[in-house]
Protein backbone atom coordinates (compact mmCIF):
# COMPACT_ATOMS: atom_id res chain seq x y z
CA UNK A 1 0.00 0.00 0.00
CA UNK A 2 2.76 2.07 1.13
CA UNK A 3 4.23 2.26 -2.54
CA UNK A 4 1.70 3.44 -4.29
CA UNK A 5 0.39 6.24 -1.61
CA UNK A 6 4.18 7.67 -1.08
CA UNK A 7 3.98 9.38 -4.70
CA UNK A 8 0.42 9.91 -4.95
CA UNK A 9 0.90 11.59 -1.09
CA UNK A 10 3.69 13.75 -2.32
CA UNK A 11 2.12 14.71 -5.63
CA UNK A 12 -1.08 15.74 -3.80
CA UNK A 13 1.34 17.50 -0.77
CA UNK A 14 3.27 19.51 -3.69
CA UNK A 15 -0.21 21.14 -5.66
CA UNK A 16 -1.05 21.76 -2.20
CA UNK A 17 1.56 23.46 -1.24
CA UNK A 18 1.68 26.33 -4.75
CA UNK A 19 -1.67 26.26 -3.95
CA UNK A 20 -1.34 27.45 -0.42
CA UNK A 21 1.50 29.61 -1.72
CA UNK A 22 -0.28 31.50 -4.19
CA UNK A 23 -3.74 31.93 -2.26
CA UNK A 24 -1.66 33.42 0.59
CA UNK A 25 -0.20 36.12 -1.59
CA UNK A 26 -3.14 36.64 -3.82
CA UNK A 27 -6.19 35.68 -2.21
CA UNK A 28 -5.76 35.99 1.99
CA UNK A 29 -6.47 39.82 3.14
CA UNK A 30 -3.22 41.93 4.08
CA UNK A 31 -3.24 41.73 8.05
CA UNK A 32 -2.76 45.53 9.04
CA UNK A 33 -1.53 44.70 12.87
CA UNK A 34 1.52 41.96 11.69
CA UNK A 35 1.96 43.60 8.93
CA UNK A 36 3.18 41.27 5.88
CA UNK A 37 5.07 38.90 8.11
CA UNK A 38 1.85 37.73 9.48
CA UNK A 39 2.09 35.33 6.22
CA UNK A 40 4.81 32.86 8.05
CA UNK A 41 1.59 32.30 9.89
CA UNK A 42 0.14 30.12 7.09
CA UNK A 43 2.80 27.80 7.07
CA UNK A 44 3.89 27.77 10.94
CA UNK A 45 0.82 26.91 12.16
CA UNK A 46 0.21 24.01 9.96
CA UNK A 47 3.62 22.38 11.40
CA UNK A 48 2.39 23.16 14.68
CA UNK A 49 -0.76 21.25 14.10
CA UNK A 50 1.53 18.25 12.23
CA UNK A 51 3.79 18.46 15.56
CA UNK A 52 0.65 17.87 18.03
CA UNK A 53 -0.33 15.44 15.37
CA UNK A 54 2.98 13.47 14.73
CA UNK A 55 3.62 13.52 18.77
CA UNK A 56 -0.05 11.78 19.20
CA UNK A 57 0.28 9.67 16.55
CA UNK A 58 3.72 8.39 18.57
CA UNK A 59 2.61 8.40 21.92
CA UNK A 60 -0.64 6.02 20.96
CA UNK A 61 1.71 4.14 18.97
CA UNK A 62 4.29 3.26 21.50
CA UNK A 63 1.71 2.47 23.92
CA UNK A 64 -0.17 -0.02 21.83
CA UNK A 65 3.39 -1.63 21.20
CA UNK A 66 3.99 -1.56 25.17
CA UNK A 67 0.80 -3.69 25.36
CA UNK A 68 1.43 -5.57 22.44
CA UNK A 69 4.96 -5.88 21.44
CA UNK A 70 3.93 -5.66 17.99
CA UNK A 71 6.93 -4.53 15.52
CA UNK A 72 4.59 -2.06 13.27
CA UNK A 73 3.46 -0.45 16.29
CA UNK A 74 7.23 0.31 16.70
CA UNK A 75 8.00 1.40 13.55
CA UNK A 76 5.01 3.96 13.42
CA UNK A 77 6.24 5.15 16.84
CA UNK A 78 10.17 5.52 15.89
CA UNK A 79 9.37 7.00 12.54
CA UNK A 80 5.93 9.82 14.10
CA UNK A 81 8.87 10.40 16.68
CA UNK A 82 11.51 11.56 13.78
CA UNK A 83 9.20 13.46 11.67
CA UNK A 84 7.37 15.04 15.02
CA UNK A 85 11.01 16.15 15.45
CA UNK A 86 11.42 17.43 12.12
CA UNK A 87 8.32 18.90 12.67
CA UNK A 88 8.95 20.87 16.08
CA UNK A 89 12.41 22.15 14.76
CA UNK A 90 10.37 23.98 11.81
CA UNK A 91 7.58 25.66 14.55
CA UNK A 92 10.90 26.49 16.92
CA UNK A 93 12.10 27.69 13.76
CA UNK A 94 9.79 29.58 11.96
CA UNK A 95 8.37 31.12 14.87
CA UNK A 96 11.89 32.91 15.73
CA UNK A 97 11.99 34.18 12.62
CA UNK A 98 8.26 35.48 12.88
CA UNK A 99 9.25 36.55 16.41
CA UNK A 100 12.40 38.49 15.65
CA UNK A 101 9.87 40.31 12.47
CA UNK A 102 7.13 41.25 14.55
CA UNK A 103 8.55 41.97 17.87
CA UNK A 104 12.57 42.29 17.22
CA UNK A 105 13.10 38.83 19.36
CA UNK A 106 14.43 35.50 18.31
CA UNK A 107 13.21 34.63 21.78
CA UNK A 108 12.25 34.96 24.96
CA UNK A 109 11.60 31.97 27.90
CA UNK A 110 8.00 32.39 28.51
CA UNK A 111 6.22 29.86 29.16
CA UNK A 112 4.43 28.67 25.89
CA UNK A 113 8.11 28.80 23.92
CA UNK A 114 9.79 26.62 26.82
CA UNK A 115 7.17 23.90 26.81
CA UNK A 116 7.40 23.67 22.91
CA UNK A 117 11.47 23.54 23.55
CA UNK A 118 10.75 20.89 25.92
CA UNK A 119 8.49 18.84 23.98
CA UNK A 120 10.99 18.91 20.87
CA UNK A 121 13.74 17.89 23.30
CA UNK A 122 11.65 14.74 24.68
CA UNK A 123 11.40 14.06 20.67
CA UNK A 124 15.14 14.32 19.92
CA UNK A 125 15.71 12.41 23.09
CA UNK A 126 13.15 9.76 21.75
CA UNK A 127 15.29 9.26 18.60
CA UNK A 128 18.78 9.37 20.14
CA UNK A 129 17.44 6.62 22.73
CA UNK A 130 16.04 4.35 20.05
CA UNK A 131 19.73 5.11 18.72
CA UNK A 132 22.40 4.35 20.53
CA UNK A 133 20.39 3.13 24.11
CA UNK A 134 21.43 -0.74 23.17
CA UNK A 135 18.50 -3.89 23.77
CA UNK A 136 15.69 -2.37 26.08
CA UNK A 137 15.93 1.21 23.62
CA UNK A 138 12.58 0.50 21.71
CA UNK A 139 10.79 0.56 25.13
CA UNK A 140 12.28 2.84 26.67
CA UNK A 141 11.90 5.42 24.09
CA UNK A 142 8.36 4.24 24.08
CA UNK A 143 7.65 5.20 27.79
CA UNK A 144 9.08 8.15 26.68
CA UNK A 145 6.54 8.87 23.81
CA UNK A 146 4.22 8.81 26.35
CA UNK A 147 5.39 10.88 28.63
CA UNK A 148 6.14 13.93 25.54
CA UNK A 149 2.50 13.44 24.24
CA UNK A 150 1.11 14.61 27.83
CA UNK A 151 2.42 18.20 26.96
CA UNK A 152 0.53 18.46 23.74
CA UNK A 153 -2.81 19.92 25.68
CA UNK A 154 -0.54 22.09 27.84
CA UNK A 155 1.26 24.29 25.11
CA UNK A 156 -2.08 24.05 22.87
CA UNK A 157 -3.85 25.60 26.40
CA UNK A 158 -1.19 28.11 26.74
CA UNK A 159 -0.66 29.26 23.23
CA UNK A 160 -4.71 30.17 23.26
CA UNK A 161 -4.47 31.58 26.75
CA UNK A 162 -1.33 33.58 25.94
CA UNK A 163 -1.34 37.60 25.65
CA UNK A 164 1.58 37.76 23.32
CA UNK A 165 0.97 35.10 20.84
CA UNK A 166 -0.87 35.79 17.76
CA UNK A 167 -3.59 33.90 17.70
CA UNK A 168 -5.58 32.45 14.20
CA UNK A 169 -5.97 35.24 11.75
CA UNK A 170 -3.81 37.72 14.34
CA UNK A 171 -4.07 40.96 13.51
CA UNK A 172 -7.10 41.38 16.43
CA UNK A 173 -10.01 40.73 16.53
CA UNK A 174 -11.24 41.84 13.29
CA UNK A 175 -9.37 39.94 11.31
CA UNK A 176 -9.12 36.64 13.78
CA UNK A 177 -12.60 35.18 12.10
CA UNK A 178 -11.92 36.19 8.25
CA UNK A 179 -13.12 33.42 6.54
CA UNK A 180 -10.54 34.20 3.59
CA UNK A 181 -8.02 33.88 6.58
CA UNK A 182 -9.13 30.35 8.11
CA UNK A 183 -9.73 28.95 4.65
CA UNK A 184 -5.70 29.62 3.54
CA UNK A 185 -4.59 28.17 7.06
CA UNK A 186 -7.07 25.45 6.83
CA UNK A 187 -5.68 24.56 3.63
CA UNK A 188 -2.56 24.65 5.10
CA UNK A 189 -3.37 22.30 7.45
CA UNK A 190 -4.56 19.75 4.99
CA UNK A 191 -1.11 20.07 2.81
CA UNK A 192 1.35 19.69 5.52
CA UNK A 193 -1.02 16.66 7.16
CA UNK A 194 -0.60 14.96 3.28
CA UNK A 195 3.03 15.74 3.76
CA UNK A 196 3.11 14.46 7.03
CA UNK A 197 1.71 11.20 5.87
CA UNK A 198 4.22 11.30 3.10
CA UNK A 199 7.03 11.31 5.53
CA UNK A 200 5.84 8.78 8.34
CA UNK A 201 5.28 6.38 5.44
CA UNK A 202 9.05 6.70 3.53
CA UNK A 203 9.88 6.32 7.13
CA UNK A 204 8.40 3.29 7.98
CA UNK A 205 9.59 1.87 4.51
CA UNK A 206 12.93 2.85 6.22
CA UNK A 207 12.37 1.28 9.80
CA UNK A 208 11.30 -1.67 8.22
CA UNK A 209 14.29 -2.07 5.93
CA UNK A 210 16.09 -1.42 8.88
CA UNK A 211 14.72 -4.06 10.75
CA UNK A 212 14.81 -6.79 7.42
CA UNK A 213 18.68 -5.75 7.57
CA UNK A 214 18.85 -7.09 11.26
CA UNK A 215 17.15 -10.40 10.38
CA UNK A 216 19.36 -10.97 7.19
CA UNK A 217 22.13 -10.03 9.44
CA UNK A 218 21.22 -12.56 12.56
CA UNK A 219 20.35 -15.51 9.69
CA UNK A 220 23.68 -14.64 8.29
CA UNK A 221 25.59 -14.86 11.56
CA UNK A 222 23.28 -18.64 12.63
CA UNK A 223 24.55 -19.81 9.17
CA UNK A 224 27.71 -19.23 9.34
CA UNK A 225 27.70 -16.83 6.24
CA UNK A 226 28.83 -13.84 8.52
CA UNK A 227 30.80 -13.30 11.13
CA UNK B 1 22.05 125.68 22.06
CA UNK B 2 18.71 125.78 19.78
CA UNK B 3 21.00 122.67 17.17
CA UNK B 4 21.46 120.58 20.59
CA UNK B 5 17.72 121.20 21.69
CA UNK B 6 16.53 119.67 18.60
CA UNK B 7 19.25 117.14 18.30
CA UNK B 8 18.11 115.84 21.67
CA UNK B 9 14.54 115.86 20.71
CA UNK B 10 15.02 113.84 17.53
CA UNK B 11 17.74 111.04 19.96
CA UNK B 12 15.76 110.67 22.40
CA UNK B 13 12.25 109.09 20.50
CA UNK B 14 15.25 106.80 18.45
CA UNK B 15 16.80 105.59 21.53
CA UNK B 16 13.42 105.25 23.50
CA UNK B 17 12.02 102.90 20.13
CA UNK B 18 15.29 101.05 19.54
CA UNK B 19 15.54 99.93 23.27
CA UNK B 20 11.45 99.46 23.07
CA UNK B 21 10.88 95.51 24.56
CA UNK B 22 9.93 93.20 22.15
CA UNK B 23 6.27 93.12 20.67
CA UNK B 24 4.25 90.65 22.32
CA UNK B 25 3.80 87.75 19.68
CA UNK B 26 0.14 87.18 18.86
CA UNK B 27 -2.19 84.40 20.02
CA UNK B 28 -2.56 81.23 18.37
CA UNK B 29 -6.19 81.92 17.97
CA UNK B 30 -5.42 85.21 16.51
CA UNK B 31 -2.62 83.85 14.01
CA UNK B 32 -5.33 80.98 13.01
CA UNK B 33 -7.92 83.96 12.13
CA UNK B 34 -5.45 85.91 10.07
CA UNK B 35 -3.97 82.59 8.30
CA UNK B 36 -7.50 81.51 7.71
CA UNK B 37 -8.63 85.06 6.27
CA UNK B 38 -5.50 84.54 3.98
CA UNK B 39 -6.84 81.18 2.66
CA UNK B 40 -10.46 82.43 2.17
CA UNK B 41 -9.34 85.75 0.41
CA UNK B 42 -7.01 83.86 -2.07
CA UNK B 43 -7.97 80.74 -2.94
CA UNK B 44 -4.61 79.66 -4.94
CA UNK B 45 -2.71 80.11 -1.42
CA UNK B 46 -5.00 77.78 0.26
CA UNK B 47 -4.96 74.83 -2.50
CA UNK B 48 -0.99 75.48 -1.99
CA UNK B 49 -0.90 74.84 1.28
CA UNK B 50 -3.60 71.83 1.21
CA UNK B 51 -1.36 70.39 -1.49
CA UNK B 52 1.74 70.82 1.34
CA UNK B 53 -0.28 68.94 3.68
CA UNK B 54 -1.33 66.16 1.52
CA UNK B 55 2.17 65.46 -0.18
CA UNK B 56 3.57 64.95 3.35
CA UNK B 57 1.03 62.85 4.59
CA UNK B 58 1.06 60.84 1.42
CA UNK B 59 4.48 60.97 1.48
CA UNK B 60 4.76 59.34 5.25
CA UNK B 61 2.12 56.50 4.20
CA UNK B 62 4.19 55.46 1.03
CA UNK B 63 7.35 55.32 3.13
CA UNK B 64 5.28 53.60 5.91
CA UNK B 65 3.89 51.20 3.12
CA UNK B 66 7.21 50.54 0.91
CA UNK B 67 8.75 49.23 3.70
CA UNK B 68 5.63 46.75 4.84
CA UNK B 69 5.59 45.71 0.76
CA UNK B 70 9.56 45.22 1.32
CA UNK B 71 9.75 43.49 4.29
CA UNK B 72 9.75 40.31 2.81
CA UNK B 73 13.29 39.07 4.22
CA UNK B 74 11.84 37.41 7.13
CA UNK B 75 9.43 35.45 5.46
CA UNK B 76 11.61 34.08 2.74
CA UNK B 77 14.08 33.24 5.61
CA UNK B 78 11.49 30.99 7.40
CA UNK B 79 9.97 29.52 4.07
CA UNK B 80 13.65 28.91 2.96
CA UNK B 81 14.20 27.43 6.76
CA UNK B 82 10.96 25.20 6.12
CA UNK B 83 12.41 24.12 2.59
CA UNK B 84 15.46 23.18 4.13
CA UNK B 85 14.50 21.19 6.62
CA UNK B 86 12.28 19.43 4.32
CA UNK B 87 14.46 18.51 1.72
CA UNK B 88 17.67 17.85 4.32
CA UNK B 89 15.24 14.89 5.90
CA UNK B 90 13.73 13.90 2.57
CA UNK B 91 17.51 13.35 1.15
CA UNK B 92 18.29 11.60 4.34
CA UNK B 93 15.70 9.37 3.55
CA UNK B 94 16.05 8.40 0.33
CA UNK B 95 19.64 7.56 0.68
CA UNK B 96 19.15 5.18 3.51
CA UNK B 97 16.85 3.14 1.68
CA UNK B 98 19.15 3.04 -1.49
CA UNK B 99 22.14 1.90 1.47
CA UNK B 100 19.31 -0.59 2.63
CA UNK B 101 18.26 -1.77 -0.10
CA UNK B 102 21.91 -2.61 -1.30
CA UNK B 103 22.78 -4.03 2.11
CA UNK B 104 19.36 -6.30 1.84
CA UNK B 105 20.02 -7.33 -1.81
CA UNK B 106 23.71 -8.49 -0.75
CA UNK B 107 22.60 -9.72 2.55
CA UNK B 108 20.20 -12.37 0.45
CA UNK B 109 22.62 -13.23 -1.93
CA UNK B 110 25.33 -14.22 0.89
CA UNK B 111 22.76 -16.60 2.13
CA UNK B 112 21.52 -17.84 -0.95
CA UNK B 113 25.02 -18.57 -1.79
CA UNK B 114 25.72 -20.18 1.17
CA UNK B 115 22.29 -22.47 1.28
CA UNK B 116 23.34 -23.94 -2.21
Amino acid sequence: MSNKAIPVLATLSAIGFVVTLWLMYSFAPFDRALLFNQKIFYWHVPHAFMLFIATAVCGVSSLIFLKKRTAKWDDLALASAEVAALFGAAVLITGSIWAKAAWDIWWTWEKRLTMSLLLWLTLVGIVLVRRFAGASADRLAAGLAVFGTLGIPFIYTMVNASDHHPQAGAGGAALASHPDIKLVMWLGVLTFFLWFLTLVMMRVQSVAAEREVRELREKGLDAGVLS
Amino acid sequence: MRTWIIVVLCLVPALAVAQAPPAAERPASELRKICADAMNADPSFSESIIMTINEETFRQHKTAGDAIAKDQKHVILAYAALWLLAAGFVLFLWRRQQTLKTEIAQLRRDLETASK
